[in-house]
């Protein structure tokens, strides 16, 4: 079964949650690595020939100079830079995320919530030889496809793991004026006492993110969610048709005063 | 606990695609691969030893690959009817069987294909009229032709599942693709092009195996027919993760411009038993209002 979230608890029995990063960001994480690595190798490479003057026709077998040898060079420089470099150096320097895995959001933590050290990093990044496993890190894949935390081989190893950044969601719902407690009657408190925890969660819901929802489509989404619980509630549906929200509004602030009673 | 659908980032969308595949994995692998038969076949024929053996003559040839190029069409059709419509009720926790499944996609068909052809000649006008005026720049600046092409394609890029999932017609397609991806060409290029990298990467993955067919103790013939049967089983299980992308990227826009979590999360508000829309009467499978949210392990 994937898991999806993993929970620590610090020495100081605060306990907070990330969400772990599943396979299909890793992959894509990893090709924007790969596709920015490929971009700077062609480009370095390309201004290295521009400037020592070696065209592409001298690549030719017998054509070779000293200019030509120069660029094979710093491609095999940059190859083992990029093999066993890149990503170690970001992840130290990048508080464990890499360019790939800073454009998906996403980065790497110790699985105990302890600072990412020198030594997790090393060994994780070492590890993408076996990962690596034939090409393009398939073996790497297939152990994070099999592993509930979606780890592969250097993760198990150097005990780290991939998690989203942490997004806050929003708040409490914003409510209209007491001028508008006037126009609206609400159902009452005894009747509001009969909405479940669920059915209160899509009220509140509603009233969180209807700033959102585009004006012509707000009174229709508003009038199917005020009709039925009309129905459940079983009563007259005339302050429902005067302003849907509002009647919202209201069924939300009662049942939250009958809960505080 | 409560059944929503939420807005997800650019990571968390790839890890829901993937999660959605490999959940329904086996159903989506047999729809593309009985839909790819075609070209795995065509693939298998022109094999030089198989077209040697054979024998035929160019005619028989050509009618072949017409043949061929027919059943590929009304595959890939039918596949992306069939893996969108199974797509889309599979992540809205709904599963109607598949005799509905083919139920809804059959009527939808043909403005499918009317819908990638007027798609096919925007995109080969735009490329064309643009590659007029840039086409006698030196190569890179030559690409910039491709720019205005690539930009409408990414504006479009959900008008077929808009087709398929909403039975709208194509134009209206069209315009609601328009509507939903107004500043968000980059981020679906994004998805494009990781989407091809993938794809490119697996390609040519699956063809550095070649030195290893040609050790196997068989004859050249069989070693190429494996390996190009190899190749494009390889192709069919990276296809359907496109479809996956392509479904959460419409329903992420329809959630960011439409609060169409909201609106899915009152469909589902409980309803007394005996009102319309009572689950209890032929809603959802595993009864109750709120199923648990894809992203929930409780």
């Amino acid at each position: 079964m994937r898991q999806e979230t993993i929970y620590i608890e610090t020495p100081e029995k605060i306990v907070f949650y990330y969400k772990i990063a599943q396979i299909g960001a890793r992959v894509a994480a990893y090709v924007l690595d790969v596709v920015i690595q490929l971009a700077v190798i062609i480009l370095v490479l390309l201004l290295i020939s521009a400037v020592s003057g070696l065209g592409m026709t001298s690549l030719e077998p017998g054509g070779e100079s000293q200019a030509f040898y120069l660029t094979v060079a710093f491609f095999y420089l940059l190859y083992f830079f990029f093999q066993w470099g890149y990503f170690a150096l970001f992840e130290l320097l990048r508080q464990g995320q890499s360019p790939g895995k800073r454009m998906l959001r996403i980065h790497v933590i110790r699985s105990d919530g302890e600072p990412l050290d020198a030594a997790s990093i090393l060994i994780r990044n070492l590890l993408r030889a076996v990962d690596g496993f034939p090409f393009l890190n398939i073996l790497g894949g297939l152990v994070a496809m099999i592993d509930k935390k979606s780890r592969r081989f250097g993760d198990m190893v150097g005990d780290t793991l991939v998690v989203h950044e942490v997004r806050f969601d929003l708040k409490e719902p914003e409510f209209e004026t007491r001028l508008s407690e006037q126009v609206v009657k609400g159902p009452g408190l005894e009747l509001t006492r009969k909405l479940s925890e669920e059915e209160l969660f899509v009220i509140r819901r509603f009233l969180q993110e209807r700033y959102k929802i585009p004006k012509d489509r707000l009174r229709e989404i508003a009038s199917k969610l005020a009709g039925r619980v009309v129905q459940r509630l079983n009563i007259e549906t005339s302050q429902v048709e005067k302003d849907p929200v509002l009647f919202l509004e209201r069924v939300y602030k009662e049942h939250t005063v009958a809960d505080e009673e | 606990m409560k059944y929503q659908l939420k807005h997800l980032s650019f990571g968390e969308l790839w890890g829901q695609a993937f999660n959605l595949y490999f959940d329904n994995f086996i159903p989506l692998f047999l729809i593309t691969l009985i839909s790819n038969a075609p070209i795995i076949f065509q693939q298998i024929l022109n094999t030089q030893a198989i077209e040697q053996r054979l024998g035929l003559s160019e005619t028989a040839a050509a009618l072949t690959a017409i043949v061929t190029l027919l059943l590929m069409s009304a595959g890939y059709l039918f596949s992306t009817a069939l893996t969108t419509e199974l797509l889309s009720k599979k992540y809205l926790k709904q599963s109607p069987g598949i005799k509905q499944y083919i139920r809804n996609i059959l009527p939808r068909l043909i403005p499918l294909l009317g819908l990638f052809l007027l798609l096919a000649l925007v995109i080969g006008a735009v490329i064309f009229f643009f590659g007029l005026f840039f086409g006698f720049l030196p190569f890179p600046f030559s690409l910039l032709a491709l720019v205005p092409g690539i930009y409408f394609l990414c504006r479009l890029y959900t008008a077929p599942v808009i087709l398929i999932v909403e039975g709208k017609k194509v134009f209206e397609s069209y315009r609601r693709s328009l509507r939903l991806t107004i500043k968000k060409a980059f981020m679906i290029f994004a998805f494009i092009l990781i989407l091809w990298a993938i794809n490119f990467g697996v390609d040519k993955g699956s063809a550095a195996l070649l030195p290893f067919f040609i050790q196997l103790p068989l004859s050249l013939t069989t070693q190429m027919v494996f390996f190009n049967l190899l190749n494009s089983i390889v192709s069919v299980l990276v296809m359907p993760i496109g479809s996956c992308v392509a479904i959460l990227i419409y329903f992420n826009l329809r959630i960011e411009k439409e609060g169409f979590d909201l609106e899915h999360l009152v469909d589902q508000f409980e309803m007394p038993s005996g009102m319309p829309g009572d689950p209890g009467q032929g809603g959802q499978e595993g009864g109750g209002a709120f199923p648990p949210h894809p992203g929930d392990n409780h």
